[in-house]
């Protein structure tokens, strides 16, 4: 044959090859989320076990790593008329997808679907259920907690936090565990790792009786620029700017960029703030015998119990997805007991059915996960999951500590101001 | 042969694809009308499918899974009370008999035919195959006839139990459509009867009506009830239109000259494969923003009205756009300082120095590398406490600078990484231009005892004018779409000193949901560069003397 002649059989050949590669999204029942590479290998030991228990529903899992990407990727993926059968929901998510109508209610299939919906933690029954519809079900959530590191404290000789601890006991700790350990006059050691975003600091203002917005949710005047919160927040900024018990900000992107996990790990900080997420890395490097760690209730201005915020996930399936019904069959056993404790080995969450939860901490013999479950039962889900405009709230938000950090503008004047635009925001038609 | 070739032409490239343009999107709106009219129907046929269901449920005293049922009718309300009836008795006894789904899913349904025998033979099997696999409506053609097929579910809403086909037989006359085709038709009569005038007469009305006629007739079109998306899609052929229109145009004028007439020709069926491209893969988006920037769109909400100028109006007052737009036209200030640099190392590496290339290669080396990959190195560079740029300025005594850390210093130090990622690709630039310089201009020079100086200021300078606006004006544009240093370094941080235009283009799109706004903040800067290219030109573009 002639090389003219072969190149048609090539094509041909090329493109049979290409169209066998090519796998149909009808061909099974997609599941996105934004797993990390630890995540991953459980989501597919949870595909075996669905597998198994219905070997007639194909589904392929796919991780969108990248909260920008990942977010994209399922909007416009719905917005195109090709949605995933089921996709990761998180917690600010809810009222933008869930005000436009495009998630299956799930409340008349849960039964059928074998969801037993009132097993689930009662803040994830609070958040996923809106007007009387189950817009995903639930994976799992974390309160924000106090981590310390065991070796500083023990260097320092100061005694661990407690429950019931006071910001002004936070603060003195704190002093006492910043410090110049090599003597060249540099402080290499922090009793705080402090971060900017409002992410962080929302748990603050309600440990200090203050809050962002009215009860109602639709005001910040009256609610941020009240004498609790200015409190709470010129509390947080003097941590930074008068106490200087914390590390200097580096960046000021959306995310801080200080290296807290790395200064914590290498026993260069006393304390920080943040979710269950950070338990894998901070147990590997406990397991290295680099660290030792402990988890306490973040202090209040006056000692009682805190409040946390909550982040919180859940399957969601979008109106318009194919194969409706194993979509739901899928939502339903990844939410449910078997797929709850192949995730919870990962100690990225705490595991939406109490059960498991609570069936793991009993196995816990260093009391940390006793202290995110108590922290999980006083928690409050963050207002994100009401606002539907939280992202450019929360874009606003940054303002609330940049402004008196980088230009010393006055916290009431930028409290107040922000406030003005917030109400504003959450007001206005678009 | 002129008025031959040339009414050909008109034909060829104007009328032809003129109907294309207006028959396309009129039926594809017709056939949308009638989409529109089938959801109606479907909508009460799933109305229906309810009532049977509660029907089913009460007679049975027990849930409905088990029974399953296909129905033929037709919107026709002498006949529809029968069908409710019948349907519900069919019904109820299979469910007595204790049908099992699964035995049923195998073998034909039981079918009540109150209408078409044939049909429901023919749409039987596929009805069948298709709900099993889909729980959710679904519309069946056979032939030319189309059935919407409504799924009716169990009490918890989980099984499919039965199923409604709803045959249109009969549509509500109030209802049909109207006919955009004749409209498409009448317009293209128009249309041809201008063009053809003007390939008789040359007469410029007729040019202007052969355009106006099409535009007021796509105008309507897409404005048309229930057009949906398709009014959009009939600007698209619109536009296609317009520029084979204008392609036609010119070839018409030529025709009386046959040899550039065939010239032409051929030049443009060589361009028409990437013609397109351009119009498939960047024209059309073009225009779809545009008709997003006047609509609320935020890619979720099925409501998308029109807002008109509301977005436009709503971005005069920005105070976060101005200040986006400010940050970007300081940034864009690095462009002229950039160019200098570029022009010391063209001068530099045009010299026949041993290894000259090498150095070219690595100075062109950053423009080539991934932006991402430059952006996360030089975010780690200007870290302040173990970032390079400040260790290297303590070895000298320098005090540490806060770099990305502070809005005074954020902006310039991301022109400072803009000018050594982009400096190189000037440099090229202009050693092309330098090395177009006649030697022998130079040597006279020299022999008239002009200095270096001067032969740089009187020679080198003027003559690389044109290669000079050339890189003014690209970088320039270039520059003002910055995003992936920003994204990457800073995210608009601190306070908002590096929150450039397209990056908050990005999060009013992406983050915000607010589509049609953003899409107005790109029409904004896309005017904003339009007009600093035309003053460009204006002010630089003169030639030399």
């Amino acid at each position: 044959m002639s090389p003219a002649g072969r190149r048609p059989v090539l094509l041909a050949a090329v493109l049979a090859v290409s169209g066998c590669a090519m796998a149909s999204p009808d061909d099974c029942v997609q599941v996105v989320s934004w797993a990390d590479y630890r995540e991953i290998a459980l989501e597919e030991e949870v595909a075996d076990s669905f597998a198994v228990r219905f070997p007639g529903i194909p589904v392929c899992f796919e991780s969108l790593s990248g909260a920008g990407i990942y977010r994209e990727k399922v909007l416009t993926s719905i917005a195109a008329g090709t949605p995933p059968g089921v996709f990761l929901l998180d917690g600010i998510d809810i009222p933008a997808f869930a005000n436009r109508g495009v998630l299956l209610d799930l409340a008349p299939l849960a039964e059928r679907a074998g969801v037993d919906t009132a097993a689930f933690h009662p803040r994830l029954r609070e958040l996923f259920r809106r007007d009387g519809q189950w817009i995903a079900f639930p994976k799992g959530f974390t309160p924000m907690v106090l981590y310390y590191n065991r070796n500083v404290f023990d260097r320092a000789a100061e005694p661990y936090p407690r429950e019931g601890w006071t910001w002004a006991e936070f603060v003195d700790t704190a002093r006492r565990l910043t410090s110049d350990t090599d003597g060249d006059g540099v402080e290499d050691r922090w009793g705080f790792g402090w971060a900017r975003e409002f992410f962080y600091v929302q748990s603050w203002l309600w440990a200090g009786g203050g809050d962002l917005l009215t009860a109602d949710g639709t005001r910040a005047t009256g609610a941020l620029d009240a004498a609790e919160t200015l409190d709470a927040i010129a509390f947080y900024l003097d941590l930074a700017t008068r106490e200087k018990v914390v590390p200097r900000i580096e960046m000021f992107r959306r995310e801080s960029s200080v290296p807290i996990l790395r200064l914590f790990s290498s026993n260069r900080l006393g304390m920080f703030v943040s979710g269950h997420w950070v338990v894998p890395q901070l147990d590997a490097h406990e397991a290295a015998g680099r660290i030792r760690y402990g988890v306490a209730s973040l202090p209040t201005r006056d000692g009682a119990p805190a409040t946390p915020v909550l982040y919180s996930s859940g399957w969601a399936v979008p109106r318009n997805a194919p194969h409706r019904k194993w979509a739901v069959q899928v939502a339903a056993f990844l939410s449910g007991e078997t797929a709850q404790r192949i995730r919870a080995r990962a100690g990225l969450e705490i595991a939406g059915l109490p059960s498991v939860a609570q069936a793991i901490a009993a196995g816990d013999t260093t009391g940390r996960a006793a202290v995110f479950l108590a922290n999980a039962a006083r928690g409050r889900q963050t207002w994100g999951a009401r606002v539907e405009k939280w992202r450019e709230v929360e874009d606003l938000l940054l303002d609330l500590l940049d402004r008196p950090l980088v230009r010393g503008e006055p916290v009431s004047a930028v409290a107040r101001d922000l406030a003005t635009r917030i109400d504003q925001l959450l007001g206005a038609s678009r | 042969m002129s008025n031959g070739t040339s009414r050909g032409t008109v034909i060829g490239f104007v009328l032809v694809p003129l109907a294309l343009a207006l028959v396309i999107p009129a039926w594809r709106i017709g056939a949308g009308s009638r989409a529109s009219e089938t959801a109606r129907l479907l909508a009460e046929a799933e109305s229906a499918a309810e009532t049977l269901r509660n029907t089913l449920v009460a007679a049975a005293g027990a849930d409905a899974t088990g029974a399953i049922f296909v129905t033929l009718a037709t919107i026709d309300p002498a006949t529809s009370a029968a069908f409710y009836d019948a349907a519900a008795d069919w019904s109820a006894v299979a469910m007595r008999a204790g049908a099992d789904p699964d035995r049923l899913a195998g073998t034909p349904p039981p079918v009540i035919d109150l209408a078409d025998r044939a049909l429901a033979d023919a749409l039987d099997a596929r009805v069948t195959a298709r709900l099993v696999s889909r729980d959710r409506a679904i519309t069946v053609r056979v032939g030319r006839r189309t059935a919407a097929v409504a799924p009716v579910k169990d009490a918890a809403n989980w099984d499919i139990v039965g199923a409604v086909l709803l045959v249109r037989t009969a549509a509500d006359p109030a209802r049909v459509p109207a006919r955009p085709l004749a409209l498409a038709a009448g317009t293209w009569l128009l249309s041809a009867a201008a063009a053809l005038a003007w390939t008789r007469r040359r007469r410029p009305w007729a040019m202007a009506l052969a355009g106006l006629i099409p535009a007021a007739g796509i105008t309507l079109l897409a404005r048309w009830p229930a057009a949906g998306s398709h009014g959009l899609w009939s600007v698209f052929a619109f536009a296609g239109w317009a520029v084979l229109a204008t392609i036609g145009a010119g070839l018409a004028s030529i025709a009386h000259r046959p040899a550039a007439f065939r010239e032409a020709r051929r030049a443009w069926a060589f361009l028409a494969p990437s013609l397109a491209h351009l119009v498939v893969f960047s024209i059309g988006p073009i225009l779809f923003s545009l008709w997003l920037s006047f609509h609320e769109w935020d890619l979720l909400a099925p409501a998308r009205p029109f807002v008109g100028l509301d977005n436009y109006r709503e971005l005069a007052g920005d105070g976060d756009f101005l200040r986006a737009l400010r940050n970007t036209a300081v940034y864009v200030l690095f462009v002229p300082i950039g160019m200098v640099v570029a022009l010391g190392l063209a001068l530099l590496v045009d010299r026949p120095l041993p290894g000259v290339r090498v150095l070219r290669a690595i100075f062109f080396l950053p423009y080539i590398t991934s932006f991402v990959a430059i952006s996360l190195v030089w975010r780690w560079m200007f870290q302040p406490d173990v970032g390079l740029l400040n260790n290297v300025l303590a070895r000298f005594g320098i005090p540490a600078q806060p770099w990305l850390s502070s809005p005074a210093t954020a902006l310039p130090s991301l022109m400072l990484m803009s000018v050594w990622m982009y400096a190189g690709y000037m440099m090229v630039l202009f050693l092309a231009g330098l090395q177009n310089i006649p030697v022998s201009l130079h040597e006279s020079a020299r022999i008239d005892g002009a200095s270096a100086w001067q032969r740089f200021r009187r020679i080198t300078l003027p003559l690389l004018r044109p290669t000079a606006l050339f890189v003014l004006v690209t970088m320039v544009i270039f520059m003002f779409q910055v995003f992936t240093a920003v994204y990457i370094m800073t995210e608009g941080g601190p306070l908002h000193a590096t929150d450039v235009i397209v990056y908050h283009i990005y999060r009013n799109a992406w983050e915000y949901l607010r589509m049609g706004y953003a899409s107005a903040m790109a029409w904004a800067l896309f005017a904003i560069v339009f007009v600093i290219t035309l003053v460009q030109f204006r002010w630089l573009g003169a030639r030399p003397q």
